[in-house]
């Protein structure tokens, strides 16, 4: 595990700090993918461990998304699958990153996330898998999943978990216009729970865990219910439909339009995995378009050529 | 190609159609009992032995809560037609009354029914406008990569498209009135309409409710586009980025000039030549064809054009060769491009009214108005009529008949 570290407390607390070597920002790389993986593993199986706080070990911020030249290599080599055989082994590790964080989610110990700085893109998706989010109140707080300005989706778990905290309405615009989410905003999104002042942040985790915290979603207990309802019903009707139409009608055609539509559709119709299934298979099919490929490269071309930050 | 083989139409009977709302006077009867009401009347003025009728094939386009799991055979059994008797509910949107007749038909024809019943029933203030769901509005599948627009929007894009304004689709509307409050006073639906009954057996309807006789231009002229806002949603935009040449749209329909909202229900008995002989029945028309199409479902409304044509292609029959057309009004503007695309003599179309005036009570009303024209052929003397209806998601159905 390269690019986490694993402290266990005396009070079973383990603190998990992501902080790829290196880098000066951590990123969504296959290894970091690995390396959740086991995490998730640790935190099911280790006696010792009441819960978890996942923090980043950079002053730069929690982390910044998908590690995108990895990804270009991983769409040359999904684009070319063609018989079933190869599309289900390409899908299943574009649905990688999706996997690792359900598996947090899902390890049966309370988790909380406490960002600041950059949590963008994968980034936000792998805090999202936290049954609870402190931001660090601080300049440089920068939320959203902004996968849709480069014509691109969140494919880990973005579309489903925004739609079950904040229902279809509240949740559209920042999936289809990547918009960037104020703190306000974001509490009430649901996206965080609490925003404090770093100095208190870890305490406030540390208490919410102590005091029996949550080791489930709210979309893994029984009786979760979307909020605002789904797509069937009279207000889902009077809301999904002009949506449709105002990016159907919107000259600013973005090719990931229809793949979140329709993961948010149909996503918004299934219990959480099923959700998640969806979301990676219209994440893949929008990855293995010939758009994506050139999207990726000329970001990363323009990145390349701007001044460092 | 050659007309259908020996089917003929025996009889048509319709309730007459009541406001389709919580003040109309059939809100308080079910769509059940309206449908079983038409399946007794034809059955009765007909001596009919039900035992005869393989098959009774009703459209009703809303088919959940009271008029869901397959009204036709339930209506057939409260009618008490003969246990043997099965039944079938379609959904072809506004021309599943006329296709449960096409579907009759072409039972008949290839030999499985002897004798069946065709027409449908909709109770639209009992069970409401797009209670049945469905993905077109809100699957993306659909809605996004087909750009899905509501019909309001499709008839003011044909108007827009095809050029007609605001008093074309008005003296459109003011002359269905003028119409069909003249067939009325000439009783020239006497024949189909059977009134409604209540529980208690009164009569508590023997005439189409929704008629406004006095409508004029000016009438007209004060009501507000009904789909203006609805464009303004997004749904202008839609049907732009689809036409991208159609400019602005021009919202001309409203509830003065589009179909009413209504109940009621319709029944067509449908059989062989054989059939009828034996069961003493005299046939009133022959059915030479039937067709149905698909077209472009953003604008959606201008299949009536396409569907004619092939109709008549098919049975070697020109546009001349017809006497009567009937297009169900569900907006002016679909009729008035009908008229335009096929040059027709607006004298030769919707002689006595149509929905506008009356009510387009969805899936009974293409049952009704195939009613309507075998009563017309007859009174008038005239030989041939065109059925048809436009269709939801660009669909279009039709049938051609003869006087016998």
């Amino acid at each position: 595990m390269d690019n986490f570290t694993l402290d266990v407390g005396a009070d079973g607390i383990a603190t998990v700090t992501f902080d790829m070597p290196g880098r000066s920002m951590n990123m969504i790389s296959h290894a970091v993918q690995r390396d959740l993986g086991a995490l998730a593993d640790t935190i099911r199986r280790d006696r010792r461990i009441i819960g978890a706080i996942l923090c980043s070990g950079k002053p730069s911020g929690f982390c910044a998304g998908a590690d995108l030249k990895e990804l270009q290599a991983d769409i040359g080599r999904w684009g070319a699958a063609a018989t079933q055989d190869e599309l289900r082994d390409a899908l299943f590790e574009a649905s990688d990153f999706s996997g690792r964080i359900r598996d947090l989610e899902t390890a049966g110990k309370p988790l909380v996330a406490v960002i600041g700085g950059v949590a963008l893109g994968g980034g936000l998706e792998l805090a999202l898998g936290c049954h609870y989010r402190i931001a660090i109140d601080e300049d440089g707080l920068r939320l959203g999943l902004p996968e849709a300005t480069l014509g691109l989706m969140p494919g880990a778990g973005g579309t489903q978990r925004l739609l079950r905290l904040a229902g279809m309405s509240a949740a559209l615009p920042y999936l289809l216009d990547g918009k960037a989410m104020r703190v306000d905003e974001a509490l009430a999104l649901g996206v965080i729970d609490e925003s404090m002042e770093r100095g208190r942040a870890f305490d406030r985790a540390r208490q919410w865990i102590a005091e029996g915290g949550r080791n489930a979603a709210p979309w893994d207990e029984k009786g979760y219910r979307l909020p605002g309802g789904g797509p069937h019903t009279g207000a889902g009707y009077a809301l999904f439909g002009p949506a449709i139409a105002a990016r159907r009608g919107n000259e600013r055609q973005n090719d990931a339009d229809a793949n979140i539509l329709k993961a948010v559709y149909e996503g918004s119709q299934v219990p959480m995995d099923a959700g998640l299934r969806i979301e990676s298979r219209y994440f893949f099919n929008m990855l293995r378009a010939p758009a994506a490929a050139r999207r990726v490269a000329a970001f990363l071309s323009r990145n390349a050529k701007a001044p460092a930050a | 190609m050659t007309a259908m083989p020996d089917v003929y139409i025996y009889d048509a009977v319709r309730t007459p159609r009541g406001k389709g709302r919580p003040d109309g006077a059939l809100h308080e009867i079910t769509a059940l009992s309206l449908a079983a009401q038409v399946l007794r009347a034809i059955r009765d003025r007909n001596g009919l032995d039900t035992a005869l009728v393989d098959d009774v094939i009703m459209g009703c386009v809303m088919p959940v809560g009271e008029q869901g799991s397959d009204i036709a055979r339930i209506a057939a059994l409260v009618a008490g037609y003969d246990e043997r008797v099965p039944g079938v509910q379609v959904n072809r949107f506004c021309a599943s009354g006329l296709e449960a007749c096409n579907m009759a038909a072409a039972k008949v024809a290839m030999g499985e029914a002897r004798l069946a019943v065709g027409g449908g029933v909709e109770s639209m203030s009992r069970v409401a406008l797009a209670a049945d769901g469905g993905a077109m509005m809100v699957d993306p599948a659909f809605a996004f990569d087909h750009y899905y627009a509501p019909q309001g929007i499709g008839a003011d894009m044909v108007a827009t498209i095809h050029g007609f304004g605001r008093e074309d689709v008005d003296a459109y509307a003011v002359e269905s009135q003028r119409r069909a409050a003249s067939a009325w006073r000439d009783g020239r639906f006497a024949r189909s309409v059977m009134p409604v009954l209540d529980q208690a057996g009164l009569i508590l309807l023997d005439h189409d409710e929704h008629m406004r006789p006095q409508t004029d231009m000016q009438s007209l002229a004060g009501l507000k586009p009904a789909f203006a806002k609805m464009g303004e949603q997004g749904y202008d935009a839609v049907a732009q980025a689809r036409y991208p040449d159609m400019g602005p749209i021009n919202h001309v329909h409203h509830g003065g000039n589009s179909s009413g909202i209504v109940d009621g229900a319709s029944a067509v008995l449908i059989g062989s030549k054989a059939a009828g002989d034996a069961a003493g029945l005299k046939p009133r028309a022959r059915i030479l064809g039937t067709a149905s199409i698909g077209s472009d479902p953003t604008i959606m409304l201008t299949g009536p054009e396409f569907v004619t044509r092939k109709l008549l292609d098919r049975l070697g029959m020109a546009r001349d060769d017809i006497d009567l057309f009937e297009l169900n009004e569900a907006f002016a503007a679909v009729v008035l491009r009908y008229i335009q695309a096929l040059d027709i003599d607006p004298a030769k179309i919707n002689v006595n009214g149509g929905a506008i005036a009356m009510g387009h009570p969805l899936g009974a009303t293409g049952g009704m108005i195939l009613g309507t024209m075998v009563d017309e052929l007859e009174r008038s003397g005239k030989e041939t009529a065109l059925i048809n209806l436009c269709v939801g998601a660009g669909m279009g159905t039709a049938m051609v008949i003869r006087r016998v």
